[in-house]
């Protein structure tokens, strides 16, 4: 391998010899292809539930000799809850047959990265990143990655030019194609790491071009997170299973104000944002912010240049989520003609319905968990109600035949004349009403997504 | 026996063409009920009495007001010259023009609608009737608390046009029931259960007469169901007349609204420990309704109003319920008795019984409104609106919020390119709060006389956003 100022010396001599040549671009290519390739995995799982299962494939890349492999965000979606990400399994391409298992150990706090850990040593060798290159328009990138199991994991890699770069909640390069998801990218003229690809759900939807928003792992990805976005996640490899919640503000809704209102509000500021409406209770409304607020600046800092509303709320949103909850921020804001300050210190965001332990009940063919902030602010109703919501409906379950079926989504509130408190006290009082001799029926009260209330009876006679 | 049949019919039809109008005539001694005789009596007896309506409307859609045409059908029904036919036909007609049976066309008016119902009452204009010395008849109206299944029944109307169309069936259900419904957002079938018949009932039909053999109106034929072939559905005639009495005194009913939904006993009798043939289920409370500030709760079963028992087994005794309740005075206080479970268990292994109580609530009634107000077109801005009800910030569990509502914005207009949409409430143009329509009529009147780019809060579910309209 010739490397450095030897290239040039090199590359001439071959000239004089030889007919069809390499180009210089592709030496570095063909170097970090076959390195690369031996830090790339292949990461298989099932979703899995009472109801059914589904299986993903994923690329990942080994980062430590504790067998700690960075995997895309979206391949252990947040949707789901971790309990369903069942059967773990990493496949190093060439001794595919051998599955080594794995465990999921959590998320990045931007959530565009997730690790899983290796139970057993592989063979693979650790990702050298090596000199970082920065990403500028027109430059040749290429990409290197593993096809599925239905091509043999056969290795590939493409290469493309930058197109634009792209500022919105994150930094995100677009090329005219690359390899598939959680692909390490590299200029094609140095061979020094220039970024990993994304997969469809991180863009926004003027770039996703009609493609549907959920993630198909094997799709060829256009576009990459740049060095500065993937380092953090590069640099703090997690051991252990660790959860990272986000900065939280406690805004509803927010939105940018374009130049039309900020002349007629005489906002000299490129870019403001409206608070929509504050959430009850919760940070922002406690720190004093109400809504109608205009925020202009965070720790005195103009958050955005852009001109159009839709890119004002993804910077301000990337600022916000730089920090970590119990950091505090003091947001500039104009309200009634008047400039104000006011400090605010950064709460987490709330429980996520799949972090709430999900339980099937057999006998009804219901899965439930327990109510999330989420729930109750989409319902319109108070943060304190209690209840369990039903998340999936197993086909054919009793609970949802007949004249007034439960159905997904409902927030049920009392089985049989007893409030319920939580998922603990649900699954006893179901349990118990169901094991009383000659128990015939069941009744429910429940909320549904409107918010209205539904009294519904299943009848338990089979 | 055939002779006399057609003197009958002769007397009958030559007996009622006077000058003007005619009462319903009497129906002879003996009517001779052979099938065919019985059906063209009772067709021959209606059809003088059975209208078309051409109706000219004017419609708010994308933001634009846009003139539209239909038709549909109807039957006078006395000899002021009152049509009875269906809200959805004329009850938004800016311009009626109706063809008699003798095939005369006369304008008429719209005296009064009820969406609740989907009926409305039209009246000929009778200056141009005495004038032009045009004929017509009047029908005569029967009752629906005695019709019987499988009876024999006529449907008389204009279906896809094709003006004074008999058809004939039999009765194929009474008390058909359906869930409440809206018809372009009005609120409709919520005090009636229908008379299903399979005499083909087509679009144009509505509003047209069901009659019994006698010739006698029972009901106003209102629905079909798409794709269903012979399922036509009509108002029953009881429930029409004491629509038509309140509309000849004011354009629209005055109804009760308390707020709570009702489901029927079945099922749930047992557990809720409801005594048999009593009671209805109280489901869902408004938010913010007379039922609710007087404590009403889910699960609640009401088994009296103002001491009278009421009860609902199955769903088509709903909406006599409902009925009675709205027929209340507006302001009303009535004492409802409620069962109430008292005691909750314990715990799961307790086996303690709930023992119901009987417990008196104090009700005060409201104005039922309807959630859709009436539209007005702004033109100079290019949008419609209408007044917030409070039906509708109900339904969407918003707070207390005045405002005009925006229906919808008219493409490449100023509102368009304000970004606003459809749905957003304005409650403030350049610092002047909006209450609702008129208000907003003054902000733009005033707008017009300066336009310069003036800044306009709306409330977007719940949160309020600003937008700024530019000349």
């Amino acid at each position: 391998m010739v490397v450095g100022k030897h290239r040039a010396v090199a590359f001439s001599v071959c000239c004089i010899f030889l007919q069809f040549v390499p180009l210089q671009a592709e030496v570095p290519m063909v170097e970090r292809f076959t390195s690369v390739a031996r830090s790339l995995v292949v990461v298989e799982y099932s979703i899995r539930n009472e109801l059914g299962s589904h299986e993903l494939i994923g690329q990942g890349i080994l980062l430590n000799r504790d067998g700690v492999i960075l995997v895309a965000g979206d391949l252990f979606n947040e949707g789901f809850p971790t309990a369903w990400y069942q059967d773990i399994k990493i496949r190093e391409p060439g001794r595919q047959s051998v599955a080594i298992p794995a465990t999921f150990l959590g998320r990045t706090r931007d959530r565009l990265f997730g690790y899983v850990k290796a139970s057993e040593p592989l063979d693979s060798v650790p990702f050298e990143p090596g000199d970082a290159a920065v990403s500028c328009v027109g430059r040749s990138v290429f990409s290197v990655a593993y096809l599925d199991r239905s091509a043999n994991y056969a290795l590939t890699v493409r290469k493309s030019d930058i197109q634009t770069v792209f500022d919105l909640d994150h930094t995100v390069i677009q090329t005219g194609g690359l390899t598939r998801s959680n692909s390490p990218v590299y200029d094609a003229e140095t061979g020094d790491f220039i970024g990993i690809t994304l997969s469809v759900t991180h863009l926004p939807s003027f770039l996703r071009s009609g493609r549907s928003p959920e993630p198909v792992e094997s799709e060829p990805s256009s576009c990459f997170f740049p060095f500065d976005e993937v380092k953090s996640a590069l640099a703090n490899v997690p051991s252990e299973p660790f959860y990272l919640p986000r900065a939280w503000l406690g805004i509803g809704e927010i939105s940018g104000l374009d130049e039309d209102v900020r002349t007629i509000k005489q906002i000299r500021q490129p870019a403001a944002i409206s608070i929509g409406t504050v959430i009850p209770d919760d940070v922002a409304e406690k720190s004093g912010l109400k809504g109608g607020d205009i925020i202009l600046t965070v720790d005195g800092q103009q958050f955005s240049t852009a001109s159009l509303p839709q890119f004002m709320v993804m910077h301000f949103t990337r600022v916000i989520n730089s920090h970590k909850p119990g950091d505090n921020i003091v947001l500039g804001i104009l309200r009634d003609e008047k400039r104000i300050d006011i400090p605010v210190t950064l709460g987490a965001s709330p429980k996520l319905p799949s972090e709430m332990p999900h339980i099937f009940s057999p006998e009804l063919g219901l899965i439930t968990r327990d109510v999330v902030f989420a729930d109750t602010y989409a319902r319109k109703l108070p943060r304190e109600t209690h209840g369990v919501v039903v998340a999936a409906i197993k086909n054919g379950a009793i609970a949802a035949l007949g004249a007034t079926p439960i159905k997904s989504g409902y927030l049920i509130t009392k089985v049989n004349d007893q409030p319920i408190e939580d998922q603990t006290q649900f699954l006893d009082i179901t349990k118990a009403a169901l094991t009383v001799p000659g128990a015939r029926e069941m009744f429910f009260v429940a909320i549904d997504a409107a918010g209205e209330t539904k009294i519904c009876r299943v009848d338990l006679a089979k | 026996m055939q002779s006399r049949c057609v003197i009958s019919l002769l007397l009958v039809i030559s007996g009622s063409l006077v000058a003007g109008c005619s009462s319903a005539p009497q129906v002879p001694a003996a009517i001779d009920t052979h099938p065919s005789y019985a059906v063209r009596y009772a067709t021959n007896r209606i059809s003088p009495a059975v209208v078309q309506l051409n109706i000219v409307s004017e419609e708010m859609r994308n933001g634009e007001l846009q003139t539209e045409r239909s038709l549909g059908s109807g039957v006078i029904i006395d000899p002021e010259g009152h049509i009875l036919t269906n809200f959805h036909v004329a009850g938004r007609a800016k311009r009626i023009d109706v063809v008699l049976a003798s095939k005369e066309h006369v304008r008429a008016k719209l005296v009064g609608s009820d969406h609740w119902t989907d009926l409305a009452l039209v009246q000929l204009d009778m200056n141009d009737i005495h004038q032009r010395k045009l004929l017509f008849q009047v029908a005569a109206l029967g009752r629906s608390s005695n019709v019987e299944l499988g009876e024999p029944v006529m449907a008389i109307g204009t279906p896809f046009g094709l003006s004074r169309t008999v058809t004939s069936g039999i009765i194929s259900n009474t008390d058909r029931y359906f869930d409440e419904n809206t018809i372009d957002g009005y609120e409709t079938g919520w005090f009636n259960n229908w008379i299903q018949t399979d005499a083909a009932i087509n679009p144009g039909n509505s509003g047209g007469p069901l009659v019994n053999l006698r010739g006698e109106v029972i009901g106003i034929n209102t629905r079909g169901i798409p794709n269903g072939n012979n399922m036509g559905f009509a108002i029953p005639i009881d429930t029409a007349l004491g629509v038509v009495d309140g509309l000849k005194k004011q354009p629209h009913i005055l109804r009760s609204y308390v707020g709570f939904d009702l489901e029927p006993i079945q099922d749930f009798e047992h557990f809720y420990k409801v005594p048999d043939d009593q009671g209805v289920l109280i489901a869902n409370i408004d938010p913010e309704s007379p039922a609710e500030i007087a404590g009403l709760k889910p699960e609640d079963v009401l088994m009296e109003i103002d001491g009278k028992p009421v009860s609902a087994r199955f769903p088509e005794e709903l909406a006599a319920i409902r009925k009675r309740i709205s027929e209340y005075p507006v302001g009303s206080h009535l004492s409802l008795t409620i069962l109430r479970p008292d005691v909750v268990h314990q715990s799961p292994q307790a086996g303690e019984e709930t023992r119901n109580e009987l417990h008196f609530m104090n009700i005060t009634t409201d104005k039922l409104e309807s959630a859709v107000a009436e539209p007005r077109l702004f033109q100079i801005w290019g949008l419609t609106v209408r007044d917030v009800t409070r039906p509708y910030l109900r339904e969407r569990r918003l707070a207390h919020v005045q405002g005009a509502l925006v229906l919808a914005t008219r493409s490449g207009s100023l509102a368009e390119r304000a970004r606003m949409q459809m749905g957003d409430i304005i409650v403030d143009v350049n610092g002047r709060k909006i209450a609702g329509v008129d208000e907003l009529a003054l902000a733009v009147k005033d707008w017009e006389q300066h336009p310069s780019p003036v800044s306009i809060d709306v409330s977007r579910d719940r949160s309020q956003t600003m937008l700024v309209l530019k000349p």
